[in-house]
């Protein structure tokens, strides 16, 4: 069980070829697009769900910061079916890559702050120094808020990454050892089981919940910047 | 806003400046304060302090630029002294 603890996470290939693109690729396929005015009820579902999402993350945009708005849906939509298809067993995770997490942070940040920085400079340089610091401390905070400023992308990619790793990781060594104590404690293995339920139940929590942090955050980086 | 009788907690023989209005008080001011750029015109700074301080939009931006002006003269120091460094002479 040890030396394939991180198996799951090797990017796979076949004869050769990288299926990365591929899996990628998939979610896509789950969400059908329709040009009829009454659709069916999986069309009808998902955009019912695309309109709550939309409306309680767009509304305090102003309309410049609403052109975001399809980028936005699909990437909920995107790591939201991505962590969930993980979740299935033996399945490959793309959001378990940093690469990949941190491809999708640092340009969306970039472009939040470089929009900021075109549209409002002066509003985005004063935003480094807060209202009212005292003057002794300006050039410390002033240090001290674009280092936040710039973790900010790096922090969006690995708390992503870091989330669904640590939890797939659980999941694979809890179910190791509830395999492994079946054939020593009956009782032991049980818990452990319901344990292992639990876990798989956070998990799903988890994975939807890290995609609407995730852009939630990119959307307040655009709400700061807009 | 009336905040003499903002607080419901505040009985009708207390003074009008109690603890909880007090708060109130501060609070409301602190939020015109951090109010925003309209905010700009009621801060009256005279001398270096008009373009250099931390209250108005102006002020603070000065300030980071010139946080990030001297680093770069910092930086630029030492990058040109340690050229002007002369080799030491093998005797």
């Amino acid at each position: 069980m040890n030396e394939n603890l991180f198996a799951s996470f090797i990017t796979p290939m076949m004869f050769g070829l990288p299926l990365v693109t591929l899996i990628v690729l998939f979610p896509s396929l789950l969400f059908p697009t329709s040009n009829r005015l009454v659709n069916n009820r999986l069309i009808s579902l998902q955009q019912w769900m695309l309109q709550l999402v939309s409306k309680q993350m767009m509304s305090i945009h102003t309309t410049k910061g609403q052109t975001w708005a399809l980028m936005l849906m699909s990437l909920i939509l995107f790591i939201g079916s991505t962590n969930l298809l993980g979740l299935l067993p033996h399945s490959f995770t793309p959001t378990t890559q940093l690469s990949m997490n941190l491809g999708m942070a640092i340009p969306l940040w970039a472009g939040a702050v470089i929009t900021g920085f075109r549209n409002k400079t002066k509003a985005s340089l004063a935003h480094f120094l807060p209202q009212g610091t005292p003057t002794p401390l300006i050039p410390m905070l002033v240090i001290i808020e674009t280092i936040s400023l710039f973790i900010q992308p790096v922090a969006l990619a690995v708390r992503l990454t870091a989330n669904i790793t640590a939890g797939h990781l659980l999941i694979h060594l809890i179910g190791g050892a509830t395999l492994a104590l079946m054939s020593i404690n009956t009782t032991t293995a049980l818990i452990t089981f319901i344990i292992l339920i639990l876990l798989t139940v956070l998990e799903f929590a988890v994975a939807m919940i890290q995609a609407y942090v995730f852009t939630l955050l990119v959307s307040l980086y655009l709400h700061d910047n807009t | 806003m009336d905040l003499d009788h903002a607080s419901p907690l505040c009985g009708a023989g207390m003074e009008s400046d109690c603890l909880l209005v007090r708060a109130h008080r501060e609070a409301f001011a602190l939020i015109e304060i951090m109010a925003g750029p309209e905010a700009d015109a009621q801060f009256h700074f005279t001398g270096i302090k008009k373009y250099f301080n931390s209250y108005t939009l102006t002020g603070r931006m000065n300030c980071v630029l010139a946080t990030y002006g001297s680093i770069a003269l910092i930086v630029l120091y030492f990058k040109l002294r340690s050229k002007k460094t002369p080799a030491v002479k093998a005797t």
